[in-house]
């Protein structure tokens, strides 16, 4: 038998033991980041260095996956070249006590990831070192500003070379932890004639003259208040020129490191499921509890929707797993990516619904964490990507391949009849 | 860093491979391009005359999966046969579901038959490339094999049966024959070859008419008094229920063949198609409906493969049909959802003849009713 998805014995044995820290140690610790509108917190720095493991890009090529204590690593696909499957999966566990956690580990962020995939190599070694060392040093990632989010292309915000340095101006909105960052990657257009081939990537370290924060967060946003999204303004900023990413008159260069997104797209939602895996085990026992309350026939629906709403997070992981798996073995893996974030938020936020409505009035306590996780949900529909947009990418792909297929007998079928 | 290593201290390659296999790409390749240079421009006249069966047998045997090789190589990988399956019925519905009976019987027979019983049903495909093959398993009302109807009893002899059977392929009787019913509380299963005193067929949908996948004769079977032997009696227990459940998963093929088929057309005819100035791909309220039934289409193809792969490692009887029984529904529903925005999506061309979207609607309809059982999927989520 070829096919397989069977995950072997010892990466199930770390995966497991990602779910437990998740649980034990993340789970107390999410009212806290919500409340405090952060996931650096004083409290969880002990959960932080109590992960079970590294998966920083800068330890393992192509978002690799290594045990803490051993150094192992480890894999989940037949590959031998990449980790993207077993990422995929401990993104899921990591976030199953719930999201906040796992992107305030070290060295785990965008801005690392595409270091790795387009910086020079001085670049590596100048950026990698202070990661490396540990600390509090952390990225955060600019792209989008008030007038646009995924149409990259329309980027205002600009970089004028001036002798050995860039000088920027102009705003970025919603960066993700973009104040509480050391060092931020900002995207910039060096051209705004030449479109996405004028884009490139500048790394700006925080505290540079020129630098303004205007917003740290959105205050009280609807969910996900761990994650901080900045407002900041950038006015006659001057960088080394060497601060830009990769090779500055090559234009393909960023777009070759946007790629990345690809992979992170997956990762994005298997946090998603992770974290509604969760909720679904939790409302399960709440609701064993309360099967007094329930009459013998709705406690059986009960515990068949429970059943299909774990099936149905099987279903999206599989999807999930797909894109990494072709991500592992290097094939193209841009549509199945996109298939996987445009669908899962329909996925996962139809499982919170009905959640709420097994847990019922209670569910609206914050008591429990179900009304967060709910509140949560609705923001990876908003990451990486709005499903709308995605599915405009899985678009492209479908059609031209159906083109391909069935275009000639499509363009047949608009002949005019004879008689 | 460590890299865990095999015992040849190569890197360990283990793990999820969700990769077809040469084999399984060469027979996906071939079919793709016999389904799209031929099936498809067949389908009118299979629909309307029959299918020379010898036709498809010469089709199976150039890629090395005639019923004959796979009884004689005994029990293979289960993908194999659902690329196969998927890719013919992605050709023609109506062929693809003519090639499922004899897979069914090869896929049940290479685990759960004896040798005796997978040599004659060889010889019997081997000596007549155009031999049928029945399987009488479905029972229509969503029954689960643990909940067939169809009694078997012990008799001095051997054994009897009583039952009603539906979607059954030759009705009026096949060269080999497979029956799946109940004694007791086990599961039994019998295989054998010619006419057969007992079964009746209740009515031959090709000539009654039929809305479709009318390639070969079809239509419920009573039986009443129907004798088996031992030397015909398959091995029972959870193999039987394993491999019965293999056998379930390829109408789930054929269901994601007809699926893909019929959105990659309207895809196609969305991007030449021009409407108020550009075409209809560029509208999302059309785009949109194709994208999600894609990428519906791959999640259930992975699920579909996945409890292929799962099925040997499942020894609990209700885990296996509870598995098989959902990926069959999800396929079912997939099919039928597809095949409709697969003709509405076009528009009013979609209903004439011109075009196969409206037969790949019909056949979606057969296909998604032969096997779905409304307890595991509520109207809601169908």
């Amino acid at each position: 038998m070829t096919i397989s998805f069977e995950v072997p014995a010892d990466a199930r044995k770390l995966l497991d033991e990602l779910r437990d820290w998740s649980l034990h140690e993340v789970r107390p610790l999410a009212r806290l980041a919500d409340s405090r509108e952060t996931k650096y917190l004083d409290e969880g720095r002990r959960v932080i260095a109590n992960c079970p493991i590294d998966m920083s890009p800068l330890s393992v090529p192509e978002l690799g996956l290594v045990e803490r204590s051993s150094g192992k690593r480890f894999r989940a696909s037949d590959s031998e070249r990449a980790s993207h499957v077993l990422g995929a999966l401990a993104m899921e566990a990591m976030c199953y006590g719930d999201g906040w956690a796992w992107g305030a580990l070290p060295r785990n962020a965008n801005l690392e990831k595409m270091l790795d995939v387009i910086g020079t190599p001085e670049q590596r070694e100048r950026w990698q070192t202070p990661f490396s060392d540990g600390g509090d040093f952390q990225s955060s990632f600019a792209f989008t500003e008030e007038h646009c989010g995924s149409d990259i292309a329309a980027i205002r915000t600009q970089a004028v070379r001036d002798g050995d340095e860039w000088v920027i101006n102009g705003r970025k909105r919603f960066s993700s932890q973009g104040a509480e960052a050391t060092v931020m990657l900002v995207f910039v257009t060096v051209d705004p004639s030449q479109g996405l081939r004028g884009l490139r990537g500048v790394v700006i370290p925080q505290g540079t003259p020129g630098v303004r924060i205007l917003r740290e967060t959105e205050e009280r946003k609807l969910g996900m208040r761990y994650l901080r999204q900045s407002t900041i303004e950038f006015v006659d900023l001057r960088v080394p020129y060497d601060n830009m990413l990769g090779d500055p008159d090559d234009p393909n260069s960023l777009l070759e490191g946007l790629n990345v997104l690809n992979r992170t797209r997956p990762f994005c939602m298997a946090w998603n499921v992770g974290t509604l895996r969760g909720a679904t085990d939790f409302v399960h026992e709440w609701a064993s509890s309360q099967t007094a309350g329930f009459s013998p026939r709705r406690w059986q629906r009960v515990e068949e929707d429970l059943a299909e709403i774990r099936a149905s997070m099987d279903d999206l992981m599989r999807l999930i797993i797909s894109a990494a798996w072709k991500a592992d073995h290097g094939r193209p893996h841009r549509i199945e990516a996109a298939m996987a974030k445009a669908h899962g938020p329909h996925v996962v936020e139809r499982g919170y619904r009905r959640l709420l409505q097994i847990m019922g009035s209670e569910s609206s306590s914050e008591q429990h964490l179900l009304e967060k996780w709910y509140r949560d949900a609705v923001c990876f529909d908003l990451l990486e990507g709005t499903s709308q947009i995605l599915k405009l990418t899985v678009g492209r792909g479908i059609f031209a391949a159906a083109d391909r297929e069935a275009g000639a007998a499509a363009k047949a079928a608009l002949e005019p009849i004879t008689a | 860093m460590q890299v865990s290593h095999n015992a040849k201290g190569h890197p360990m390659a283990d793990g999820m491979n969700l990769g077809l296999s040469a084999g399984q790409q060469a027979i996906k390749d071939q079919f793709h391009l016999i389904a799209r240079e031929d099936l498809l421009n067949r389908s009118a006249e299979v629909e309307r005359e029959g299918l020379d069966l010898k036709l498809l047998t010469q089709l199976l045997d150039g890629a090395g999966i005639a019923p004959a090789t796979l009884l004689e190589q005994g029990a293979g990988d289960p993908h194999t046969l659902l690329v196969a399956v998927e890719e013919l019925a992605y050709g023609d519905a109506g062929i693809g579901w003519a090639a499922v009976p004899a897979f069914q019987i090869a896929t049940i027979l290479g685990t759960c038959g004896t040798a005796g019983q997978r040599r004659a049903a060889r010889d019997v495909f081997g000596n007549d490339a155009a031999a049928t093959a029945s399987v009488l398993l479905y029972e229509d009302f969503g029954r689960q094999p643990s909940e067939l109807e169809t009694r078997i009893t012990r008799t001095p002899e051997g054994w009897t049966a009583a039952g009603h059977k539906s979607s059954v392929a030759y009705p009026h009787g096949a060269d080999i024959s497979l029956l799946v019913g109940r004694e007791g509380d086990e599961l039994a299963g019998f295989c054998f070859t010619g006419p057969r005193p007992g079964l009746t067929a209740d009515r031959d949908d090709r000539e009654a008419g039929k809305i479709a996948i009318t390639a070969v004769p079809s239509g419920p079977v009573s039986i009443e008094g129907l004798t088996v032997t031992a030397d015909e009696r398959l091995a029972a227990g959870p193999e039987l229920h394993r491999a019965v459940g293999q056998a379930r998963l390829l109408l789930a093929a054929a269901l994601i063949g007809v699926s893909r088929a019929s959105l990659e057309f309207c895809a196609a005819y969305a991007v030449h198609r021009t409407t108020w100035g550009k075409p209809l791909a560029q509208y999302q309220g059309v785009s949109f409906p194709l994208i999600e039934h894609a990428t519906e289409l791959e999640e259930v193809r992975l699920l579909v493969w996945d409890v292929a792969a799962r099925l040997a490692k499942h020894g609990a009887v209700a885990d296996i049909e509870r598995q098989v029984t959902r990926a069959v529904n999800r396929a079912s529903s997939l099919g039928l959802r597809a095949t409709r925005d697969g003709v509405q999506l076009i528009g009013v061309r979609g209903i004439t003849r011109d075009l196969p979207a409206e037969r790949w609607y019909r056949a979606a309809a057969v296909l998604g009713a032969i096997d779905f059982d409304v307890l595991e999927t509520p109207f809601g989520l169908s």
